[in-house]
């Protein structure tokens, strides 16, 4: 594995802003709703 | 002789749209592989800590302890904790700043403005999405980083406040876009409705349109937190960067975010963090 112990816990920092990111992501497409279908439901 | 000819057109059209065609999903593919790609590949990276090094997810979620070893042997502590919490800090206290002006300025601009100035303000909060965040950091190092110093008891003016003001003004826009476009989509006969049931213009917002435009104020305000969370340099610019637990407004820390951006480029391959020092001793002697 190309890095020291410093570099790896950076990339698991990086992995973690991931997830988060994923999980917002997640968050938005099931929770949130395309507010422009409110116009076509209507 | 003709025929021939239209047919021998007619194949060579079709051949260019099958390549056309080829090429487009091919794209297509490849952009929706790409962020697993990115993903498998940060797996790959970011487990190391836990399967190379022998550290568990809890030390580095947990622990405060962030001393990693700059060496292929490892043997340090990789607690995050602080970085995490000052991540989460800083974009609470940005969406406690920034989604009430958001969502009044939404308010106004869906409810209130009239359509020449709404044709006028929307630009401009939209443009606000388009600085780049070094514009954001250096208007903060140089204008409120010494403002805050003088308004408030703080050694260094680079603090978790200054932080968050900072990103505040980065995610107005966008949680302020995506509320005026839910408010926009709910439909007119609605408001209608509710002004012929006697409701005034208030009334009407506060029971008809944000409970309407609820989900699109909420994606607004998620993807709000998602910007802030991922914003490296103008935080890094303004939060002092004190490997520290944020635990006043008024003192430095340091994100997930600025840690990255400062530390990515030391430590390489194995023992780099070492190699700044050449320069440096180069400069001293």
């Amino acid at each position: 594995m190309e890095g020291g112990e410093y570099s790896a816990a950076l990339w698991t920092l990086g992995l973690l802003l991931f997830v988060i990111s994923f999980i917002l992501i997640f968050i938005i497409h099931t929770f949130g709703k395309d507010p422009l279908k409110l116009k076509e439901e209507d | 002789m003709i025929n021939e000819k239209v047919t021998q057109k007619l194949v060579q059209v079709h051949r260019k749209e099958t390549l056309s065609q080829s090429v487009i999903t091919a794209c297509g593919i490849a952009a929706a592989l790409l962020p697993f790609l990115m993903a498998a590949f940060l797996l790959v990276k970011g487990s190391g800590t836990f399967w190379d090094f022998g550290h568990s997810i809890t030390e580095f979620l947990f622990s405060a302890q962030w001393k990693p070893s700059d060496t292929m042997e490892g043997g340090g502590q990789v607690g995050a904790a602080m970085f995490i919490s000052g991540s989460l800090v800083t974009c609470f206290l940005s969406l406690v700043f920034a989604l009430p002006v958001s969502l009044a300025a939404a308010i106004y601009m869906s409810e209130m403005a009239s359509p020449a100035v709404q044709r006028l303000i929307r630009p401009v909060v939209e443009m606000f999405t388009g600085i780049p965040s070094v514009i954001y950091g250096w208007v903060g190092l140089t204008v409120l980083v010494p403002f805050l110093r003088k308004i408030f008891p703080m050694p260094f003016g680079f603090s978790v406040l200054a932080a968050s003001l900072v990103l505040a003004v980065m995610i107005f826009p966008v949680i302020t876009t995506m509320a005026a476009d839910a408010m926009l989509a709910v439909p007119k006969s609605w408001r209608d409705a509710s002004y012929g049931l006697g409701a005034n213009r208030w009334e009407t917002i506060r029971n008809v349109i944000l409970p309407a435009a609820q989900r699109g104020i909420f994606t607004g305000v998620v993807l709000g937190l998602a910007r802030a969370l991922g914003e490296a340099l103008a935080v890094a610019m303004v939060i002092g960067q004190m490997k520290r637990f944020p635990t006043s407004l008024f003192m430095p820390a340091s994100t997930m975010t600025t840690v990255i951006a400062n530390d990515m480029g030391g430590p390489w391959k194995a023992g780099n963090t070492a190699q700044p020092c050449g320069p440096w001793a180069c400069c001293c002697l």
